[in-house]
Order: structure tokens, then sequence, then C-alpha cells
């Protein structure tokens, strides 16, 4: 697994649109269920955009969820969809076809953010 | 609470029946049943009193776990695993100290322990020959 290829570097360009994306429309006042419902479904509707670019906005946007109960500061937050993108793809060829896997990828990037920042 | 536990197999079902039925992506079974569920609680809200938060969580939660694959796991499991993450739900959420994921992770353990529980019973079914003559 080469996490620099283009391919690799495209779906961390989609990992940081869809928690971007469900992060904007959270701070509009949304419901972060429904944000996060819509940034996956309008990503997953683009013909333009693979299945697994479509699978990690997602999967991003469940991790913009409740980020804001960790930290405020946008430099850290900025961390989070980078984390997502290396775990989703380590992760990638494991427990294929299980529920919950992409929330547990978001679950481990804001746990690693959480460590950090206390840490800090 | 029966009632939240039925919202809970109700919306795992859907998104499972639309992943295995609909030619649709996971992602978007999981995202047209939430934002289905989203819309008729809000219309319920608007008539009744009732935890709209919580029962929004389930769905969304419960359509984690009917995003398993149609082809590794059978509906009836479908039901255990959503159960499962039920209980997980009401014993396990209050306790974490951000929900970022929270929901996934636990449809996730849902479904591990769901399967492993599958195994072993599979196990303990299969007796070996000594112990069926010893009998």
């Amino acid at each position: 697994m080469n996490l620099f290829r283009l391919h690799s570097m495209y779906l961390l360009f989609f990992s940081f649109v869809g928690f971007l994306a469900c992060h904007i429309l959270i701070s509009i006042g949304l419901n972060p269920i429904l944000a996060s419902s819509l940034v996956g479904f309008t990503g997953s509707l683009s013909k333009y955009i693979s299945k697994k670019a479509s699978t990690i906005i997602y999967c991003s946007s469940f991790a913009a969820i409740g980020v804001l109960e960790v930290n405020q500061r946008i430099s850290l937050l900025l961390l989070v969809p980078i984390f997502v993108w290396i775990i989703f793809r380590f992760l990638d060829n494991h427990f294929h076809g299980h529920g919950g896997k992409l929330g547990t990828i978001a679950f481990l990037s804001v746990s690693f953010l959480f460590c950090l920042v206390s840490y800090l | 609470m029966i009632f939240s536990f039925l919202f809970t197999i109700l919306c795992s079902k859907l998104t499972f029946a639309f992943h295995k039925n609909y030619m649709v992506t996971s992602v978007q079974a999981s995202t047209l049943v939430t934002l289905f569920s989203l819309s008729l609680l809000k219309i319920i809200d608007t008539t009744a009193v009732f935890d709209f938060d919580l029962y929004s969580k389930l769905a969304f939660g419960a359509s984690f776990v009917g995003m398993s694959c149609p082809k590794r796991f059978k509906n009836n499991e479908v039901i255990i695993f959503s159960t499962i993450f039920y209980v997980l739900y009401y014993f396990l959420f209050e306790f974490f100290p951000f929900s970022s994921g929270l929901l996934g992770f636990l449809a996730f353990i849902s479904v591990i322990f769901g399967t492993r529980i599958k195994l072993l019973s599979k196990k303990e079914l299969r007796l070996p020959l000594k112990s069926k003559i010893n009998l």
C-alpha cells in the first residue's frame, strides 16, 4: 500500500471535502446527522467520483459530527481528515462487508486527535 | 423502549434491503434511510412529544448495521446485530467523551460480536463423534 500514489492523494482530497462540507453545514445550524447524510448522499450521487471516494466522503463526514467537542482550533481539526485517510487506506483490504467500519475509522481518527490534544 | 428497539430493527432492515435489492451502494442505502427517517421523525415531532435526538441517533446507527454486505450476512443476522447495537447504545453511548463516529463504532462492534456468537454457536452444535457414541 503506497500512500503517495495519485489515487491515494485523490482520496485525501475527498476526505477533506467530506469533513469540511459537513463541518460547514453543522456550523450554519443544521442537525449533525442530517448534515452527514446530505454530504454522504450528495457524494454518492456524483458520476464523476469513484465509489471509494464517495465512501471516504461519508466516512470523513462522520468525523466532523462531534469533533468540536474535542477541540475547536482549526489547525488541529484539519488533522482529522488526514487520520481518516491513513486509517481508511490501512483498512482498505480488511473487514469487507462489515457494517460500521466507516464509523470506526472516523472514531479512531478523532480518538487520535483527542489523545494528541490531551498530550499537548 | 420497545418502540425504539423496533424502530432500530426497522431502520437496519430497510438499509439492508435497499442495499440488497435495489442496486444501490451501501452509502446510498444508509443515507436514504437516514434522510427518510429524519423527515418522518420531524413530522412526528411537530404533532407529538418524543425524544427526537434519541430516535435520530438510533436511525443513523441502525443504518450502519444495515450497511453490512448482503453476500456475507443474512436477514436474520442483521436483526441480531441491530439488537446488540441497541443494547450497546443504551449502555455505552454516554461514557465516551465525544460522539464522532461513535454510532458507527458501536455498529461495528455489534456486527463483530454477532459474527462471533454465530461461529461459536455453530461449533457448539457440531459434537465430536466420540461424545455422540458415549451419549
